[in-house]
């Protein structure tokens, strides 16, 4: 019956409204994005390779008055044997001023640039798929279920902020705290980054994450602490993401000082010029330590991987990416080379005028 | 554990680094018509420096002095004064500007992207009707009903105006 609900709503995002313009009906302004993929791998890692569908992610963004925001994300993602539709993110949001806004729901956590820049949006990012960090690995919460301020302060430095309490996550630590917090202790995040009016392009940020876990919704707990700093160039020529995440987890009781470890990843991208503008080479190294012992992730202890590839923008809204991926985990060495070709498909309301950039 | 943090903290102080130099902007080439900002005429400013102007049009300062929410309108592909804003307030191409407009929707940093109007009358005309609103037009059109911004204290027209 879920499914069923999650389906109808993914048809209502992706169907084109009566509400799209203030000019027409006076109802809200409506923006309705989708993104979606196919992929190949062919790897001599164990599991299935071959082709596959990935996501097809609907995107709403809707501004209900002069400050009141919807903004909505649905995921259907192809597994072996079944379509899972899933909401994303749901964010009713205030805006009083830039300074200050307001919101609830759930959102992508702020504690790691990828996380909040891309995540589903394939298209967007350069590469085919996120740093080991952000996926399964599983050592940052992805999605953040509670209350958060945000804002930045107009001026040269471009001074940004986040500030969030919600539930943390399930005692499933791939899941957010959906339907409540599974213990007493509400999880709290904070980000602050800069963006220098300057340098067109550059933020440099940080975070800070808490919560208290409790494995398998009875125990044991462990307070969990996350710290994050990114350095990032949003540009073409070139694109820079750097990230770093040190984590570390104190089991109730246990006195361990090797219950930590560290992620970190750095990309680069070059946008070419003149008759070939449409291709962007890129590069990411990236690894995960974890200490011998950690409670969450010792099976695991190190991971890396080296990824080099070709983006080929085939138009605007669409691009084909080849990549050779080098990944090492658990001491052994594999290599796969991946394609994938991902779009987006957007349309844009809006009031008075009205239409796209 | 100290040599892992040692060399992650060694990859974002590199990557920074490198990319200080990169991050400075270039010299643009020289184009042609300057192209005025207009605002409506009750926004409280008359002079933007060129880096507020760009956190404007960027869609990074979405309110007037706390209060009014900025509407950002804007001439569609292929229109001269689009040309000079893509190049001297973006420096993106058309590509490039509609993937980031797409990224900020996406990232639930803006509820909506820029509006188009497709004449320089039509934003003269949607300029003095919203409050907030600001926009570009060619600087020979008469702007009696909207309000001409100076950037960085220069007039269009007058020398070192940056938007031509």
């Amino acid at each position: 019956m879920r499914s069923i609900t999650v389906a109808i709503a993914v048809g209502a995002l992706l169907l084109p409204g009566p509400a799209r313009g203030q000019d027409v009906d006076g109802g809200p302004s409506v923006s309705l994005m989708g993104f979606g993929d196919v992929d190949f791998e062919a790897s001599d890692a164990p599991g299935p390779e071959g082709f596959r569908l990935g996501q097809f992610v609907g995107h709403l963004s809707a501004a209900l008055s002069d400050r009141v925001n919807v903004f909505a994300e649905v995921a259907a993602t192809s597994r072996t044997d079944e379509v899972r539709f899933s909401v994303e993110r749901l964010i009713v949001r205030y805006d009083l001023r830039d300074e200050f806004k307001i919101g609830a729901g759930r959102y992508h956590t702020p504690i790691d640039y990828w996380n909040e820049s891309y995540h589903h949006g394939l298209w967007l990012q350069t590469t085919t798929g996120r740093p080991q960090a952000i996926g399964g690995a599983g050592v940052i919460p992805v999605h953040f279920v509670g209350l958060m301020v945000e804002g930045n302060v107009p001026g040269r430095a471009g001074l940004g902020y986040a500030l969030g309490v919600g539930n943390g996550r399930h005692d499933d630590l791939s899941l957010a705290g959906e339907a409540g917090d599974i213990n007493e202790n509400r999880a709290v995040i904070g980000e602050l980054y800069v963006k220098p009016g300057a340098a067109r392009g550059l933020r440099l940020g940080g975070a800070l994450y808490a919560d208290r876990l409790t494995l398998g919704g009875v125990g044991p707990e462990i307070d969990e602490r996350i710290v994050s700093a990114h350095v990032v160039l949003e540009r073409e020529r070139p694109e820079v993401i750097a990230q770093f995440i040190r984590f570390a987890h104190d089991v109730s009781g246990v006195d361990d000082d090797d219950a930590s470890g560290e992620a970190y990843y750095l990309q680069l991208a070059y946008r070419l010029g003149g008759a070939v503008s449409n291709l962007k080479p890129y590069a990411r190294g990236e690894r995960i330590e974890i200490g011998v012992g950690h409670p969450l992730y010792a099976q695991d202890r190190e991971r890396s991987a080296l990824v080099g590839g070709l983006r080929i923008d085939v138009s605007s809204f669409a691009a084909l990416k080849v990549e050779y991926q080098r990944e090492r985990i658990a001491r052994e060495w594999t290599n796969t080379l991946a394609m994938q070709a991902s779009f987006v498909a957007a349309s844009f309301g809006g009031a008075g005028a009205a239409a796209a950039p | 554990m100290r040599k892992a943090t040692l060399r992650g903290a060694s990859v974002v102080a590199a990557a920074a680094l490198a990319i200080t130099a990169a991050a400075m902007p270039g010299e643009a080439a020289e184009l042609a018509a300057p192209v005025a900002i207009v605002v409506h005429p009750d926004t409280p400013v008359s002079d933007l420096s060129f880096t507020e102007l760009r956190r404007i049009f960027l869609g990074e300062q979405q309110f007037w002095d706390g209060s009014t929410r900025i509407t950002l309108l804007v001439r569609p592909p292929r229109s001269s004064e689009r040309a000079v804003i893509l190049d001297r307030v973006y420096e993106m191409n058309e590509g490039q500007f509609r993937q980031y407009w797409i990224a900020k929707l996406f990232r639930a940093e803006v509820s909506s992207g820029p509006k188009l109007v497709y004449s320089n009358e039509a934003a003269l005309e949607l300029v003095a009707a919203i409050p907030g609103a600001i926009s570009f037009l060619d600087a020979s059109v008469p702007t009696r009903s909207v309000k001409v911004l100076r950037i960085d204290g220069v007039a269009p027209g007058e020398r070192g105006y940056k938007l031509q």
